[in-house]
This record gives structure tokens, C-alpha cells and sequence, in this order.
């Protein structure tokens, strides 16, 4: 690959993904760069919510990027966007993930996203992170296809034609998963919210 | 079932009406009232059920920012082609869980025994023949 070509800033960063996949096709590493730029995040925050943790996140997202490096060549612009090909590649990746680790699914406490709640009101906010611990547990322990429709949704906020680009499935599809997502989660919750009234042992650091 | 049939359209209303609250949840307002109207055939509680999920999941799935210098270093890595370290094959074994690594190993000396008591067959027979003729 060629050395990155600094002065050529305003062109890469102008250029759609279609442009830049050519360039980085053609050997132009400044090119895959901007795309590195542009999808770093959201595959990182893709990967992370697949593994609850940013240590793995970042391995994986290490390892997608430099799998969509290595296959640049072979990708074709077949009404797939270059988004869909490297969430693609993140998702075989975490499946794999999980396959060779054998882990369960749970957030580590100290990885739980809480929301802006004011200092004074310490318990309400660990009455929120109870809550946020067990809806992310409940989205774990949905099917993959299911936690991906979730985190691309919710997290990436695309819209049902774009999810369905990246699934390959229909937007009608699409809603449908979503619908039948939302009842299982709610479903989920509720059992869990039932077993949780039982005194348990919390868990740390797992 | 029979039941289905009749509740097949408002279904496909319901379907239709969460996806469309989700993706206004992330535009302006989102009130309930602005999107029951075109949906005449739901009714108002089989959607409140799902709006405190919905609420709920726009809460906790939020954007989370990857470290600074990972991303750089990554970047770095990629634009000069330095791959990390590849991991050798014990490496990549050690990461296996316990008891699949010990499965594996019982496994391995299973087989491995196997083969060599094939192997070994004719010395074997040769000496079992030996002792029977003496």
C-alpha cells in the first residue's frame, strides 16, 4: 500500500464511500483510511454492545478492519454499501467471538451506560443502572440477528430500508423482526423482573 | 387460527406504526397522540405495552466513544499495513475455555493411543502368538 498522501485532505473527505472503496481497491491507503474514519465508530459501538466490554470491542473492531483490508479486492458494489460489507464482517466476527469463548452474555457492572441523572439522587440512580444491567442482559440473550436489528436502531439510529441493506432482508422483514424483537425483550423483562424480586447475590466483575 | 385471521391487518397496522415510532423517536417529538391517528385499527393499549421498552432502549443504547488512542493507533496499523502480532496456534489454544481444552487433550491422547496401538499390531500379534505356542 502506498504512504498516505496528506495534501489531498478535502478530496478524500468529499468523496462518497463508492469513490473511496475504487481508490482503496487501486492501492490507496489514504482512501481506506476515510473510510476507517467514517465507520471506526459505529463498528465499535456495534461490536461493543455484541460484547459488553471495550476491550474486546476494540480487538474485534481491530480485527473487522483489518479483515475489510485484506478483502477490499473481492468486495463488489452489488446494491450492498460499503457499510453493510463491514458490518457483515463484524457480525460473522463476534459470532465467532462467542463461539470459540463460550461466554454468556452479561455486561460487567462497571461497563453499564448510565444516564444523566443528577448526584443527589443516588438511589435513583442505581435503581436506573438495576435497570439498564437487566435490559442490556435481556438483549444479550436475544438471538444475534435480533441484537444487531437493536443496536443498528437504536444505537446507530438507521432506518428499517437501511438496516435492511445491511441484514439483507426486506424492510418489511425488517419491521416484522422488529415487532417480534420487541415482544420477546418484553417478554424477557418481565420473567426477569419477576425473578429479580427474589433476594440474589449480585455478581461483581462479571 | 381462526383468530389471527381477523386480527391479521390490525397486526400489520401495529407492526408498521413501532417502526415508524421509532424512527420519529429519534427525529422531533415523538408523542404517542401524533401517531395513533393513521392507525385506526390499533388500539391505544397494545402500544402503550411497547412504549416503555421503546423509551427504555433509547436510554441505554447509546452511542459509545471508543478510546482516542486505539482509534489512532488503529488507524497508524492499518494506513502502513502493520498487522498486530499474529497469535501462533498455542496462543490461540490457550484463549479455549478450560474444559474444552482439556476435552481436546483427552481427545488427542485417546487418538493418538489409537494409532499407535494399530501401529504397533503385528509386533503385538507376533507376541501373543508366541506366548500361545510356548
Amino acid at each position: 500500500m502506498t504512504r498516505p498522501n496528506t495534501t489531498d485532505g478535502h478530496r478524500y473527505a468529499a468523496a462518497v464511500d463508492t469513490q473511496l472503496v475504487e481508490w482503496a481497491q487501486a492501492g490507496d491507503s489514504t482512501a481506506f483510511g476515510e473510510l476507517y474514519t467514517r465507520y471506526v465508530q459505529k463498528i465499535y459501538n456495534y461490536v461493543y454492545y455484541r460484547t459488553g466490554n471495550h476491550h474486546d470491542a476494540e480487538d474485534l473492531t481491530s480485527r473487522v478492519f483489518f479483515r475489510a483490508l485484506g478483502h477490499i479486492g473481492h468486495y463488489d458494489d452489488r446494491g450492498v454499501p460499503f457499510s453493510a460489507w463491514l458490518y457483515r464482517i463484524a457480525h460473522n466476527l463476534v459470532a465467532n467471538w462467542h463461539r470459540d469463548r463460550g461466554r454468556k452474555q452479561i455486561v460487567p457492572l462497571d461497563e453499564t451506560i448510565v444516564s444523566g441523572l443528577p448526584f443527589h439522587a443516588p438511589e435513583a440512580l442505581a435503581e436506573s443502572q438495576e435497570e439498564e444491567e437487566l435490559l442490556l442482559r435481556s438483549i444479550r440473550e436475544l438471538p444475534p440477528d435480533r441484537q444487531q436489528l437493536l443496536i443498528l436502531k437504536f444505537v446507530e439510529r438507521l432506518s428499517n430500508a437501511e438496516i435492511g441493506a445491511i441484514m439483507n432482508r426486506t424492510e418489511g422483514a425488517i419491521k416484522s423482526l422488529y415487532h417480534r424483537t420487541l415482544l420477546s425483550l418484553r417478554d424477557a423483562i418481565e420473567n426477569q423482573d419477576g425473578s429479580a424480586r427474589q433476594p440474589r447475590r449480585r455478581r461483581f466483575g462479571l | 387460527m381462526l383468530s389471527d385471521l381477523f386480527n391479521y391487518r390490525p397486526h400489520r397496522q401495529l407492526t408498521g406504526f413501532l417502526a415508524d415510532r421509532a424512527n420519529a423517536l429519534f427525529g422531533s417529538s415523538a408523542s404517542l397522540d401524533r401517531f395513533i391517528g393513521p392507525y385506526d385499527r390499533i388500539a391505544v393499549d397494545q402500544v402503550e405495552g411497547f412504549a416503555d421498552i421503546v423509551e427504555r432502549l433509547s436510554r441505554t443504547l447509546v452511542e459509545v466513544k471508543p478510546s482516542e488512542l486505539f482509534v489512532e493507533q488503529l488507524r497508524q496499523q492499518l494506513l502502513y499495513s502493520q498487522r498486530p502480532d499474529p497469535q501462533t496456534m498455542w496462543q490461540r489454544i490457550h484463549q479455549l475455555p478450560l474444559r474444552m481444552r482439556l476435552a481436546a487433550g483427552i481427545g488427542g491422547a485417546t487418538l493418538t493411543a489409537g494409532v499407535l496401538l494399530i501401529a504397533s499390531r503385528p509386533y503385538l500379534m507376533d507376541v501373543l502368538t508366541s506366548w500361545r505356542d510356548r
